[in-house]
Formats: structure tokens, C-alpha cells, sequence
């Protein structure tokens, strides 16, 4: 196809959407976008969670139409009314959560549908090697025969993007594909999207991560509240820049409140934590009004920690005290009790229940109601609406429908509620608009100056290193670290992240 | 504690509140069902005024109390995303051993009392099974199906188990009436009320939504997941035990097949009044509703002189239509699915 695809790309974009407009129920979320991306580029669509990023894509895969305005295709208008209208026009899209099928293997999800048949059996010898030859091509080196449960996250977007690339997609949009993946991951996902890129495919990019927006793109485009406020040349734009239009307002880092841990008391202490090949002899405290980041890549057993704390998995040893007083935790029932809270990883099925209103989630781990009354419940609800700034239409509303700032917030106006003296974040930003992001992070430094201890897993070092007041690094289900804020850099903390360790910094 | 004075308003609160707000918000919320219920309420009018006869209307309500009451445990049991087979099984075992307990000279307080514990522990059954052994509830709630049916049949020989007792309570509990309203429909109408306060007002009713919209989420706030699974069975197999006492105490007899068709009446019942069998969504007041039209339709249709074979068809045909009504999103969702085929 490239000769004839560039000899067009010149003459018209090989795709184009003109002055798009939607609205729902009265309510504009897209007004007059205008949007062009052609062979061999990639276009980075950005803009905080809600600024109708999703509607957008919506529209150019066919899910819902737009109410105005027109989309062209090498210069010839198209109408997309259903998802397999824009697959007829090579438009695909890799969303977030992944349309692979778990149980069947990965040369079948690579062809599914299009399985090689000889007189109408399936061929299975020929697939798979086609399969592992195409991957190959590409840049993915897997097992083409086993089940796509088995593969990482990372692996299994590959695989995603392969697929598509394999139906001919002449425009891929990627919904943020490095979202959910640690560092190493990242690295190699953009490098198939590099390649993608090489092949002459278009590429929509979101992401809310600056650098690779900086490392990949071609071109920017940034939406705000359904308005398109700036587009351009990624030369001609810088990081801070971005984010200023991106929130409309300057983010400043807030300077942390120094606190000395030696001083405040010990709300928690963790002794010789141990699960047989996940956490091995896990020992460290919490303090008071601190914030305790704990990094480490995927894997390292950051999320098992926490969920051990918690009382969500059985452990093989371990002694928990809180205030000084020895406790046994068994059960997210008594974490609860004991005054913990858990803010879990995967928000959307661990954390919330979308089904159901903001109210009704934010009461749901309350230990003091024997009886509810709505209308006091409905004034509690919506004291935490005005305190976190949560956007929700109404109350009743199901939360499933917010963005995910809104959402997140829905969760710790959860633990706000059940009044928790220790708050688990894990992850507690992953697919955060910048916005919602700061003021998470100001609600967390709030609560520590109420002497509240958290613990706050993340997988972006800069979040970790701005916002804690003592970093304790996993590798491989052990503490191979522990820095203070005054020494910690995102180069120590990789270095005890791949396994070195610095038992003669640790101080127990 | 507080006092007995203060305690009633605590009830009384919430309760009117609640009521207070019921009409509009059933208006809006269910609007093509209420515009459907309201067509077929003119065409009775029209074609089948003879259904407004006192007798016939507090027959037919009697009739319903018996699915009413099970589908009322139900409820609470689809709610949380699982099923219970095993209420038709559950109703006949207790009819029958009602029955012979009586039969026996088993005092009928007694008699009630005992019954009553078959169909908590067989629900306490149901809800271990699927929660400490991890069995599916339609397979689980299948298998105690299957043991009680044969467990009825191997109490009564097969046999039906009549008795006579002049006792008042039996009287209200089957045929009697109190006030001019049937005792059944009285039992119906007590536990639709205790199981919508449930719901609505007790954080155990929250947990089951909670539950039934995510299962782990509710367990990483704290809640005692398994317990309220287990419980909810229970709810479920009380409520058929009740539904199992009433139907023996109207005919007089144990019948070991009275189950029959309630298992799928009831869940019926349940998934026409709008309650999603994914759990999470539904009401008690959706379930009365849904209870309601079944009852009411299959009274039209007798009256209507339609053949009990027609009455089945036209009973399916009706689910699906009641059903179509409450699904999101319809419009959308034909369009998806035909570009899909």
C-alpha cells in the first residue's frame, strides 16, 4: 500500500475529523474538535480525565456517533454507526481494558475469527507458526500455544496491538497503554509503538505521562472540558507548558511539611512478615503523620504487603502492632476495625462499586450505623463531595460513571468516613488526570497533619519522591531499601529496586 | 437502652420518610411498567370486569402470597448475584413434614416452629456450600433441590398427608381472613415490609447490594461477605419454609409436589420486577410488582376461559415482554446486537 497511501496522505489526511460535536442530555462534552493525523505519526491526545478524551475515541470507533461535524478518510466522508464500520475503515482501537480471550491461546486471540482453515478445520500447526512468525516480525518474542492468562499485562497489550495491526489497522488509537505497566514495560511498549509507527501506521496516543508523551509524539492535540484548546508540534511546546493547558492552572509542587519520624509515635510496626515465595521476613514501622512510600517494580511484592497488612491474604508468619499493642489481623474485617484502610490497585472491581451510588459506596465500610437515615447520610455524602471536590451530577448517580479522579476519591471518602488511623494507597493515581492527581496528594498531606500514617505504593518514582517522608524499596517479595527524603533519588531507589541491597542502611 | 418512646420514633422516621417519597420517584424510575400496568388495568375494566369481584380479586391475592413470600426471600438471595433452586424443594419438604408433625399431635406452635428451622438449615445448607466450598449457587441450591425432593417423598411415602385440626391460627394461616384480608396476603405483605426496612434502612441490606455489585470489593471494606452469603440463603430458605406452611394449611394437606412450579414463578417474579440476576440492582417493591402482574394475568386468563396449556405460553411470552421493559437501554443494545449477527 505506501506508495499510494503517501502519494493521498499529500493531496488529503489520512484521517480527518472536522468540527465534532456531542452533547448528552443538554450537556456539551465535545464542542467543534478538530482533528487530523496522517501515515507515520504519532499524535498525542491529552487532556485531563473528563475533558472528553473517551467521547472522542468513542466516536472514531464507532461506539457512539457524534451529533455534528464529519469524519474523513483520505479526504472522503465516512459514517461510522457502529464499532465495525470503523474496522471496515482499518480505524482500531486498543483500550484500556483489553479484549483478549483469557482461556485461548495466543495464536487464536492473534486470529480470532479468522482462524486457518484447511476444508473447514482449523489448521492448528499452520497458526501457530504464521502466529509466532508475525510476532516475531514485530518485535514480541511469546509462546504462541499457551493460554493469554499466563502473560503480563505488558505482554498482553503487545499482543493487543499486534492483533490489530494484523486486521490492517491503517489508524491505531492507543487509551492509555502504559498506564498499568512499571518501567521496564513501558520501555518496551513504546518501542512497538515505535514500530507501529515505522510501518506507516497513524497513531492517537493518550497518556497521562509527559515523558513519553515528549519521547513518542509528533504532534500534540489538548482538549479541556470538551473545547480543543491547543494543538501543534511537540517541538514547540514544553512539558510545563502542557500541563498548563491540560488543567487550565499552574501545578506547583506543595513543599512537604518535614516531620521527624523519630519523634512521632509508632502507630504501626510489621515484624518478621513472611509468605512462602511472596514476602520474605518483612520488618518496618509506620509513624504518625507519616507518609511511607514504598517503591519497587511490578512483582516485588508491593501490593501483597499492604494486602497482608490488611488481612486480605493469609501469611505464614508475621506480628503486627498497632499503637505499641500486639494485634492479630485476619481478616479486612478486623484491619478495618483496628482502624486500617485499604485503597486497593484495581480500583474499578476492588475498590468501588460502580453499580451504585457515591453514597451508598462511601458508606459501605461504616462500622458505627445501626440504622440509616438518608437524609443525614445524603448530608454526610455530600460534605465529602465539597470536602474532596468529587464532580458527580447527583448523588445518586452510579459512581461507575465518573472519571477516575472522581472515583478515587469516592474510595477514601470511604475510609474518611469509617475514620481509619492508617490508609494503604496502592496506587492510588494509576490512570489519575493530572489535576485529581494534586489533590489527592493534598488530601493525603492533610490527613498526615491530623497524625494519620500512610503508606503509598506507587509506580512512578516522582510521585513517590515528592510526596513521602521515607522510602522503603522491594525487590523480589524483601526490603532491599530504606531512604529518607533528604537522600533519596530516582537512581537509588532503581538500584535496590533491581536487587541490590543496602542491609547496612537499613536501621533495625 | 433507649426507651420503648424513643425507640418508635427512631422507627417511625425513616419509615415515613420512605413512603413519602415512594409514589414520584416509582413514577419516574418505572415508567413503562406503570403505563403497561395502567393499559392492562383498561383492558380488564373492558373485557374482564368480572376479575373486580371481591371474592375473585382476594382469591387471586391469596394465590400470590404463596410465590409473593418466596420471591420475597429470593430477593435478597439475587441480590448478591446468586440463585436459589432449591425454594421449591424447600416448600414441599416443610408442607409435608408440617403435615405429619400435626398429623402426629405435634402441637402447631411447635409444629411451626420446627418447620421453620427445616428451612433455615437447609438454606444454611445452600449458603455454605457456596461460600466455604466455593460451589456455584445454581449448583449448589440444584443439588439440595434435588435431596429435598427426594427427601419429601421419602418422608411421605409418596403419599399425600392430610389431617384436620380446628385451630385458628391454621384457619388464618391458609383460608381465614383477618380484617377481610386473607391471612396469607397478610404474611405477604409483613414480609415485603420487614425485608424493604431490611433493605433500605440496615447496613446488612446495603452490604448485600455492595456484595452483589462486587463481591471482593465488599470484603476489602470490611464487610463480613461470607457471613451475609450464608445468611441470605437462610432469608431465602425461612421465606419458603413460611410459603411451605401456608400452602399445606390451605388444602389441609402435604402434598409431596406442591413445589412445582414456584421455584420458577418466584424467580420470575423477581427478574419482572426489575432485580438484575448479575445482583447489585433491584428492589422488594419491584418483586411485589413483578409477583403482582404474574398472579393478575394468569387470573385474566382463566377468567378469559383460556386453557391452562395457553395459560404456560402466554405466562412465557409475558416474562420475556416484562422483561424487555426493564432492560437498559434497549434501543441501543438491538442495534448492537444486529450489526453482530
Amino acid at each position: 500500500m505506501g506508495e499510494a497511501v503517501h502519494a493521498a496522505a499529500r493531496s488529503a489526511p489520512l484521517l480527518e475529523m472536522r468540527d465534532i460535536a456531542k452533547s448528552y442530555n443538554g450537556i456539551k462534552v465535545l464542542n467543534g474538535i478538530n482533528l487530523t493525523v496522517n501515515p507515520g505519526e504519532v499524535l498525542a491526545l491529552v487532556g485531563e480525565n473528563g475533558a472528553g478524551k473517551s467521547t472522542l475515541i468513542k466516536i472514531l470507533s464507532g461506539a457512539i456517533t457524534a451529533d455534528t461535524g464529519d469524519i474523513l478518510i483520505e479526504g472522503d466522508k465516512v459514517l461510522f454507526q457502529t464499532p465495525h464500520d470503523a474496522e471496515q475503515s482499518e480505524i482500531v482501537t486498543v483500550y484500556q481494558e483489553l479484549n483478549l480471550f483469557a482461556h485461548l491461546s495466543v495464536a487464536e486471540n492473534l486470529f480470532f475469527s479468522r482462524h486457518r482453515q484447511v476444508k473447514g478445520m482449523i489448521n492448528w500447526k499452520k497458526m501457530n507458526s504464521e502466529a509466532k512468525r508475525f510476532l516475531e516480525d514485530f518485535g514480541v518474542y511469546l509462546k504462541v500455544d499457551q493460554p493469554v492468562s499466563r502473560l503480563s499485562i505488558a505482554e498482553k497489550q503487545m499482543l493487543e496491538i499486534a492483533k490489530a495491526l494484523h486486521r490492517k489497522a491503517r489508524v491505531m488509537i492507543l487509551d492509555e497503554p502504559t498506564a498499568v505497566l512499571g518501567g521496564d514495560d513501558v520501555g518496551r511498549l513504546l518501542q512497538i509503538v515505535r514500530r507501529l509507527r515505522d510501518r506507516g501506521v497513524a497513531v492517537i496516543f493518550i497518556s497521562h505521562r509527559l515523558d513519553e508523551i515528549f519521547g513518542l509524539a509528533d504532534r500534540y492535540l489538548v482538549l479541556k472540558d470538551g473545547h480543543q484548546v491547543d494543538d501543534g508540534s511537540i517541538g514547540d511546546t514544553t512539558p510545563d507548558d502542557l500541563v498548563g493547558k491540560m488543567v487550565g492552572r499552574q501545578i506547583t509542587a506543595a513543599p512537604r511539611d518535614k516531620i521527624r519520624t523519630d519523634a512521632a509515635p509508632k502507630l504501626l510496626r510489621v515484624e518478621n512478615l513472611s509468605r512462602k515465595g511472596v514476602l520474605t521476613e518483612i520488618h518496618f514501622s509506620l509513624h504518625a503523620g507519616e507518609v511511607l512510600g514504598i517503591a519497587g517494580l511490578r512483582g516485588s511484592g508491593r501490593t501483597e504487603l499492604v494486602r497482608a497488612i490488611f488481612g486480605a491474604d493469609p501469611v505464614d508468619s508475621g506480628v503486627f502492632y498497632i499503637r505499641g499493642s500486639r494485634v492479630d489481623i485476619g481478616s479486612p474485617g478486623e484491619a478495618v476495625r483496628k482502624g486500617i484502610g485499604l485503597v486497593p490497585e484495581d480500583r474499578g472491581n476492588q475498590g468501588l462499586f460502580k453499580n451504585l451510588s457515591a453514597s451508598h459506596n462511601m458508606f459501605m465500610a461504616s462500622k458505627k450505623i445501626k440504622w440509616i437515615y438518608p437524609r443525614e447520610e445524603q448530608n454526610t455524602a455530600s460534605g465529602f463531595v465539597d470536602s474532596l471536590q468529587i464532580k458527580l451530577a447527583h448523588l445518586g448517580v452510579p459512581v461507575g460513571s465518573l472519571s477516575g479522579g472522581n472515583q478515587q476519591k469516592v474510595v477514601l471518602a470511604k475510609w474518611l468516613e469509617t475514620g481509619v488511623d492508617i490508609l494503604l494507597l496502592d496506587e492510588p493515581t494509576r490512570g489519575i488526570d493530572v489535576g485529581s492527581k494534586a489533590q489527592i496528594y493534598s488530601v493525603v498531606r492533610d490527613l498526615c497533619k491530623q497524625g494519620m500514617g500512610i503508606i503509598l505504593i506507587s509506580s512512578e518514582l516522582t510521585e513517590i519522591l515528592e510526596n513521602s517522608h521515607r522510602i522503603l524499596v522491594m525487590s523480589k517479595g524483601r526490603i532491599t531499601g530504606e531512604l529518607d527524603r533528604e537522600t533519596a533519588t530516582e537512581e537509588l531507589i532503581m538500584k535496590y529496586a533491581v536487587g541490590g541491597s543496602s542491609n547496612e542502611k537499613r536501621s533495625e | 437502652m433507649k426507651s420503648e418512646a424513643n425507640n418508635d420514633t427512631v422507627l417511625a422516621k425513616p419509615v415515613l420518610a420512605g413512603v413519602g417519597r415512594l409514589a414520584p420517584q416509582f413514577l419516574v424510575h418505572y415508567k413503562v411498567p406503570a403505563i403497561l400496568f395502567a393499559l392492562l388495568f383498561i383492558f380488564t375494566v373492558i373485557w374482564v370486569p368480572e376479575f373486580f369481584n371481591l371474592q375473585n380479586i382476594v382469591n387471586v391475592a391469596r394465590q400470590a402470597s404463596i410465590t409473593g413470600v418466596v420471591a420475597i426471600g429470593m430477593t435478597f438471595v439475587v441480590l448478591t448475584g446468586g440463585i436459589d433452586l432449591s425454594v421449591g424443594s424447600i416448600l414441599t419438604v416443610v408442607g409435608v413434614s408440617f403435615a405429619m408433625l400435626i398429623q402426629n399431635g405435634v402441637p402447631i406452635g411447635i409444629a411451626i416452629l420446627a418447620v421453620l428451622l427445616i428451612g433455615i438449615v437447609m438454606g444454611l445448607i445452600n449458603g455454605a456450600g457456596s461460600t466455604f466450598f466455593g460451589i456455584q449457587p445454581f449448583i449448589m441450591t440444584l443439588a439440595v433441590m434435588a435431596v429435598g425432593t427426594g427427601l419429601a417423598l421419602l418422608l411421605s411415602n409418596g403419599t399425600p398427608q392430610s389431617f384436620s385440626l380446628d385451630s385458628k391460627l391454621l384457619a388464618f394461616l391458609g383460608n381465614g381472613s383477618l380484617l377481610g384480608i386473607p391471612g396469607p396476603v397478610w404474611i405477604f405483605a409483613a414480609s415485603a415490609a420487614v425485608a424493604g426496612v431490611i433493605l433500605k434502612y440496615l447496613p446488612f441490606g446495603r452490604f448485600i447490594y455492595g456484595i452483589g455489585g462486587s463481591l471482593e470489593a465488599a470484603r476489602l471494606s470490611g464487610v463480613k461477605t461470607t457471613r451475609i452469603l450464608i445468611l441470605v440463603y437462610v432469608i431465602s430458605g425461612l421465606c419458603a419454609a413460611i410459603a411451605g406452611i401456608i400452602t399445606t394449611s390451605r388444602l389441609f394437606v402435604g402434598h409431596p409436589t406442591a413445589g412445582g412450579f414456584i421455584m420458577l414463578d418466584s424467580i420470575a417474579a423477581v427478574v419482572i420486577g426489575g432485580t438484575s440476576l448479575m445482583g447489585g440492582r433491584g428492589s422488594v417493591a419491584g418483586t411485589v410488582a413483578g409477583v403482582c402482574l404474574l398472579a393478575m394475568v394468569a387470573n385474566l386468563l382463566n377468567l378469559l376461559g383460556v386453557s391452562p396449556f395457553n395459560q404456560q405460553i402466554a405466562k412465557g411470552l409475558i416474562i420475556i415482554i416484562a422483561v424487555l421493559f426493564t432492560t437498559p437501554d434497549l434501543k441501543d443494545r438491538m442495534k448492537q446486537q444486529w450489526s453482530s449477527l
